[in-house]
């Protein structure tokens, strides 16, 4: 599996301000960097700006370890640095003042993080070494109003996504998770790593997972319900400094660091993108660690960009490919013009609540009241929902949570509608505690989710009771569990389905197959007989998606085994040793696994790089079979190899080939060869007769199966699809291959069109036949406008007319010459090339176009006496034949060749005879035409 | 009566996912999760590999062979996202690798040759490659459809050259209109036509209620009418008839007890034979009156026993 890479949209470098931090506010286009001397406010929306900055001085003697703007819309004016064992709290005003309104002071050793709450713009938690969690109160700054204690130095603070109350804390290689209302302990304690844990980050969408990325080089995702061991783990070969989730989907994004002892170089400043375990995409630019990444909050969905400082004091901006979102199982809407739109609209509200806030407050209020009243009608909407229990409900939080249980699922699902209320933007969906869906499928159901509410929003109506239908049948489609799956199978078929998530959208493997091949050949292979598919319960029939092979419980004893450090560390030429490209948990294991149950059992459990290949060799080795199913075909190619063709005498031709027919056995096909040899017969005796025009010589010429019964015969056989048959008739008759003139068909399909009662019989024969399907139209007439006319008004005249010329429509003769090329292509399948060109040759080409058709190379020379350029014999401008023999020095007319590589040419006995004995070219140009122009000779030696 | 020409133990460490005969019917190539590609040449009931090309990283879904007027050629797909052509002179080698997808690429189809050498390719991401050798140049020109069908297009066939169209030459056919159809995960078969240089969808066709696994084009005879089989993660097959190309009718050959993974018609186009889920396979012939009629079915299990290789009509 290859990973794919992306740079940058946008770059801007700020060496003179020496930042070492980075954050951006609540509507992602202002960007604040934190260094030394000064904070810089860059606003990224603007392109005319170039490199502009608003620059306010700072006076310090540290370095700023951290800034972090308030995510929420009050307090989105707000930022903190953290510097030192102090914070300060700036607001900035009007988008130009930026004003220190208080400093926190209370940590006792330098600062290493810290959060604004996600909701109540005055709370904000600071963590420092000094191994406190101060949450403080900026009403009222003097003291923080909680204070969280652990034994050892805390590195990450970082409040729930979903629950507002809930801090996740990281302390060397433990997670604390407090409930800032019960500060004296925490209510969970996580030992998840050996080493120092770098980042931690709280999942968008559920409540209780979180990710952590250490030290150590692993990148562990955790239910912080059950946390005794990981819910996934990815070992990298790298000390990993940031491990974030995607707002979207199922993604993550680490940035490395080079401290490990590996050259920084190699992987410094490159982000990986990982889905489903697996590094699938890199962000290449930052040439030294990056050392914050934020995303753009408040972009639209479809719009997911990624803001980068890194080392090289360079602000990079990153867009997310859809195809990134579609592989982490992201909704996007199909109307991507219509969503694009929608963005520039949020992009243009924002971004004037942000130039001038005080405008936007007033707004934001005006607006308040109709949105009110439509979440309210939300909110009404569900209170009947059967199945369905609201268990909070929030207008001041704009939340409300829902509880669902069905067949023994639990769901529990937030959703928060947005501030800013447009038609199009939809609730927030995110999982509670208490939910015992998997992961990936949580994942999809709000995939799902959003699509309906996508489209609701689209159509304007409102949300939220159809997306809580949504999630209900979502549930309902979830297999029931087994009861014997314990903890430990449920979290590794989570685990193997996380790997395999993008394969959500590729379609199950085939295992069987036929294919027609060549001309009657059927190339069928399947799986061994004694494979047998492993049943799952709740699924009939095979599964659609190559997700599915993960979801089969107990096949992955092992869990990650292909991700184990021995598989992925290797670092190999392709892959540079900072991103190892993980040995990708091959799809094919889990398809042989999933028709070889019983072997896996007894084979017990291995290490899975060994296991795949020994699975299928303990069986029989994959077969393709090949069967001859001629007998199904009405082809035959001995008879192919014996007819003859010779348009010029079907008599005998017709007559041969019922001779060939015979001996092969094949009477009835004799029958119908020596049916065609009368009408053959017929055919010429018309010619005789044409003179004499006598009673009896009329006997088949005057008959009207003359022409009708061939049709028919050829009709028949292309039916039957024997085309060899209808192919082979066509060509004995190659009075078929004349049309009837264009003109003559315009006047009768006129007259047929003026008179309802037409006695035109023909017509209505047409249309029964092309009713069947098959339409090989039978129209006979005459080919002159006047007998068309004379058809028309008296039958009996026409009736001689028409037998005594048998020519066809157009369409018929068509439909014939294709007959022809679709047997000349099977002869060229069984090898027989010369019967090929024999029948191509009575496939005449399109003549109305005057010129003669060549497709292929053409030798285009300038005539030797004039010098002008031509392409046939004879030269255009002078007139006198324009090839002039380089030996003989006189005009070619016979059979010419032509040194590929000089241009010179001459009579062909000529050159041949003077290349016998030499090798340069008879005029003298120098040119060793014999070895140079060699492929032009070998044609002549032929 | 159908008859065992050859069994091929393919030597395969994992499951076979296509294989296909060439234009005479003298190599075989077959493709696997493996992810290798190996060529056997076959002759009179034996066969010898001639070929064990690695160059995928995945499962390797389809093989097709080029018309033999450019030389052997073999296109290739993969799990990897990539399609490879592959080309023998004198040893196998790697011609062109394609690495426009972003997801895994399910199926590949040369052009008629008529049309001269074009590949196209379909993708989970959902959108289409048309791969075009240019004689000029030398090099491959790559046009892509991108959001054919969404989550992702499972299958796609040619329409063939040949056609009734009375304003086009029988000899060379090279003007026909070039028309594709494809089938993916959004349930729907779709019909692309060239226009200028441009694809555009030119039909929808709308009755499978899951995942659209294998489209097929009739070889066309020439007549009027076209045919396009389709079968579907929703256990059927149905056969679209159409005599302008422009509306279809469907029929409904079968409902199967499995999903139906792929279709394949014959070269005179009359007998198509499908297999699925199920590990088996079966063949249909349209009778007179238009009912499809199953005149065989290979059962599971063949190719064991001297009793089972032969089935019976």
């Amino acid at each position: 599996m290859s990973v794919h890479w992306s740079s940058e949209i946008l770059k801007w470098e700020y060496r003179e301000l020496q930042a070492t931090a980075m954050t951006v506010d609540y509507t992602g286009n202002n960007v604040l960097l934190a260094g030394r001397r000064c904070l810089a406010i860059k606003q990224i929306n603007q392109e005319e700006d170039g490199n502009a900055v608003k620059k306010y001085p700072r006076q310090s003697k540290y370095d700023a370890a951290g800034a972090e703007w308030c995510q929420s819309y009050h307090g989105q004016k707000l930022c903190a640095i953290a510097s030192n064992q102090r914070v300060d709290v700036y607001e900035w005003r009007d988008g130009n003042d930026l004003t220190c309104i208080c400093s926190l002071r209370g940590h006792t050793r330098v600062v290493s993080d810290t959060h604004f709450h996600r909701q109540d713009h005055n709370l904000i938690a600071t963590c420092s070494i000094d191994t406190f969690t101060h949450m403080w109160d900026l009403r009222d700054a003097r003291k923080p109003v909680v204070s969280l204690c652990a034994v050892a130095g805390a590195s990450q603070v970082q409040w729930n996504k979903v629950a507002s109350h809930i801090v996740a804390t990281a302390h060397d290689g433990d997670i604390k998770i407090w409930d800032y209302r019960k500060p004296s302990s925490p209510i969970h304690y996580i030992s998840a790593h050996l080493c120092k844990i770098h980042g931690v980050d709280w999942s968008p969408h559920h409540e209780y997972q979180l990710v952590t990325s250490s030290h150590d080089g692993s990148i562990k995702y955790f239910d912080i319900n059950n946390a005794r061991r990981p819910e996934n783990v990815i070992m990298t070969n790298f000390p990993v400094w940031r491990a974030i989730y995607t707002p979207f989907g199922s993604g993550l994004l680490t940035i490395g660091v080079g401290w490990g002892g590996l050259p920084r170089a190699e992987q410094a400043g490159v982000i990986g993108i990982w889905v489903g375990g697996t590094l699938t995409h890199r962000l290449v630019g930052h040439t030294d660690t990056v050392q914050t990444m934020v995303w753009r909050s408040n972009t639209s969905p479809s719009n997911y960009q990624l803001v980068t400082w890194g080392r090289d004091q360079s602000l990079r901006v990153w867009a997310m490919h859809p195809s990134l979102l579609k592989m982490c199982n992201h909704y996007l809407p199909d109307d991507e013009n219509d969503e694009d739109n929608n963005s520039d609209v949020s992009y243009a509200s924002t971004a004037g609540s942000t130039n001038d806030v005080s405008f936007g407050d007033k707004g934001q209020d005006m607006n308040k009241l109709p949105h009110k009243t439509s979440i309210d009608e939300e909110f009404e909407s569900i209170r009947e929902m059967a199945n369905i229990e609201v268990t909070d409900m929030n207008i001041d939080t704009r939340t409300c949570q829902i509880h669902s249980e069905r067949n023994g699922y639990v769901a529990n699902l937030q959703v928060t509608f947005p501030r800013n209320v447009t038609e199009q933007i939809i609730p927030k969906f995110s999982w509670l505690s208490g939910t015992n869906v998997d992961s990936p499928i949580t994942i999809k159901i709000l995939q799902s989710i959003n699509r309906t509410a996508y489209r609701k929003k689209k159509e304007g109506h409102r949300c939220l009771l159809h997306c809580l239908k949504t999630l209900a049948k979502s549930i309902d489609e979830i297999p029931v569990k087994n009861d014997d799956t314990d903890s430990m199978k449920s979290s590794q078929r989570s685990q193997s389905e996380c790997e395999n998530a993008g394969d959500s959208c590729i379609p199950f493997p085939r295992t069987c197959g036929a294919k027609w091949c060549g001309v009657s050949t059927l190339v069928v292979f399947n799986r061994p007989p004694n494979t047998r598919r492993l049943s799952l319960k709740h699924e009939t029939g095979t599964p659609r998606s190559m997700s599915s092979l993960s979801l089969m419980p107990g096949l992955f004893n092992t869990g990650y085994s292909s991700v184990s450090p021995h598989a992925t560390t290797t670092p190999s030429p392709t892959n540079p040793p900072g991103f190892p490209q993980l040995h990708h948990k091959h799809p094919s294991y889990s398809i042989t696994t999933f028709y070889f149950q019983d072997r896996w059992k007894a084979q017990g459990r291995r290490a899975g790089s060994i296991r795949s290949r020994g699975s299928i060799s303990g069986c029989s080795s994959p077969r393709v079979v090949l069967y001859a199913a001629t007998d199904l075909f009405p082809l035959n190619r001995t008879l192919a190899e014996k007819y003859v063709i010779n348009s010029d005498n079907p008599i005998d031709m017709c007559e041969t080939n019922a001779k060939v027919a015979t001996e092969e056995g094949e009477r009835d096909l004799a029958h119908a060869w020596s049916l065609a040899a009368l009408t053959a017969k017929a055919l010429k005796a018309k010619v005789v007769d044409h003179l004499t025009s006598s009673e009896e010589s009329m006997g088949w010429v005057g008959h009207p199966l003359c022409c009708n019964l061939l049709q028919s015969l050829i009709s028949h056989y292309a039916k039957a699809s024997n085309v060899q048959m209808a192919a082979m008739l066509a060509c004995a008759f190659s009075i078929f291959n004349e049309t009837s003139n264009s003109s003559s068909q315009s006047t009768i399909s006129s007259s047929s069109y003026g008179n309802g009662t037409s006695p035109y019989s023909t017509v209505n024969q047409y249309s029964e036949i092309s009713a069947d399907g098959w339409t090989l139209p039978i129209v006979l007439r005459s080919n002159s406008c006047s007998e068309a006319e004379n058809f028309y008004t008296d039958s009996t005249v026409s009736k001689s007319e028409r037998t005594s010329s048998c020519v066809l429509e157009e369409t018929t003769v068509h439909s014939y010459h294709c007959f022809k090329r679709v047997y000349a292509d099977i002869l060229h399948r069984w090898q027989l090339i010369y019967k090929k060109t024999e029948v191509m040759k009575q496939v005449s080409g399109r003549q109305q176009t005057g010129e003669v058709r060549y497709a292929g190379p053409e030798s285009l020379s300038e005539c030797a006496w004039c010098g002008a350029g031509r392409s046939g014999v004879r030269c255009a401008v002078c007139g006198r034949a324009a090839l002039r023999c380089a030996v003989c020095a006189l005009a070619v007319r016979g059979l010419a060749c032509a040194c590929a590589y000089c241009g010179h040419a001459g009579h062909a006995a000529h050159m041949l005879a003077w290349f016998a004995e030499r090798d340069t070219c008879p005029t003298g140009c120098g040119c060793k035409c014999v070895m140079e122009g060699n492929s032009g000779w070998k044609g002549v030696k032929y | 009566m159908i008859t065992v020409l050859n069994t091929i133990d393919t030597g395969h460490e994992d499951m076979i996912h296509d294989a296909e005969l060439d234009y005479y019917g003298l190599k075989l190539a077959t493709c696997s999760s493996d992810n290798s590609v190996k060529i056997y040449d076959i002759k009179n009931g034996t066969q010898t590999l001639a070929a064990d090309l690695k160059g995928h990283f995945g499962p390797v879904w389809q093989v097709a062979w080029a018309h033999p007027k450019y030389g052997n050629l073999l296109a290739s797909c993969s799990y990897d996202r990539k399609v490879i052509i592959w080309k023998e002179s004198g040893e196998w080698t790697k011609l062109y690798e394609h690495t426009g997808h972003e997801s895994s690429v399910n199926s590949v189809a040369w052009a008629p040759a008529e049309y001269g050498l074009i590949l196209a390719c379909c993708s989970s991401d959902g959108s289409i490659s048309i791969i075009q050798y240019s004689q000029d140049t030398g090099n491959w020109d790559v046009k892509k459809i991108t959001g054919a069908h969404a989550i992702g297009v499972n299958s796609i066939s040619w329409c063939p050259a040949l056609s009734a169209d009375l304003n086009l030459d029988p000899l060379t056919n090279k003007d026909a209109p070039k028309r594709l159809v494809t089938g993916g995960c959004d349930n729907l078969i779709k019909i692309w036509r060239e226009q200028g240089d441009q694809w555009v969808e030119e039909n929808r066709l709308e009755l499978h209620i899951d995942w659209v696994r294998d489209v097929a084009w009739a070889p066309s005879l020439g007549l009027q009418r076209s045919m396009i089989a389709s079968c579907s993660q929703d256990k059927r097959v149905v056969i679209w008839s159409s005599d302008d190309n422009v509306s279809w009718t469907p029929t409904i050959l079968n409902t199967f007890d499995d999903v139906v993974w792929s279709v394949s018609w014959s070269l005179t186009g009359n007998i198509l034979a499908v297999s699925g889920g199920d590990n088996k396979v079966s063949l249909w012939r349209e009778s007179t009156d238009g009912q499809w009629l199953c005149i065989s079915e290979v059962a599971k299990g063949l190719g064991q026993t001297p009793n089972d290789e032969r089935s019976t009509l």
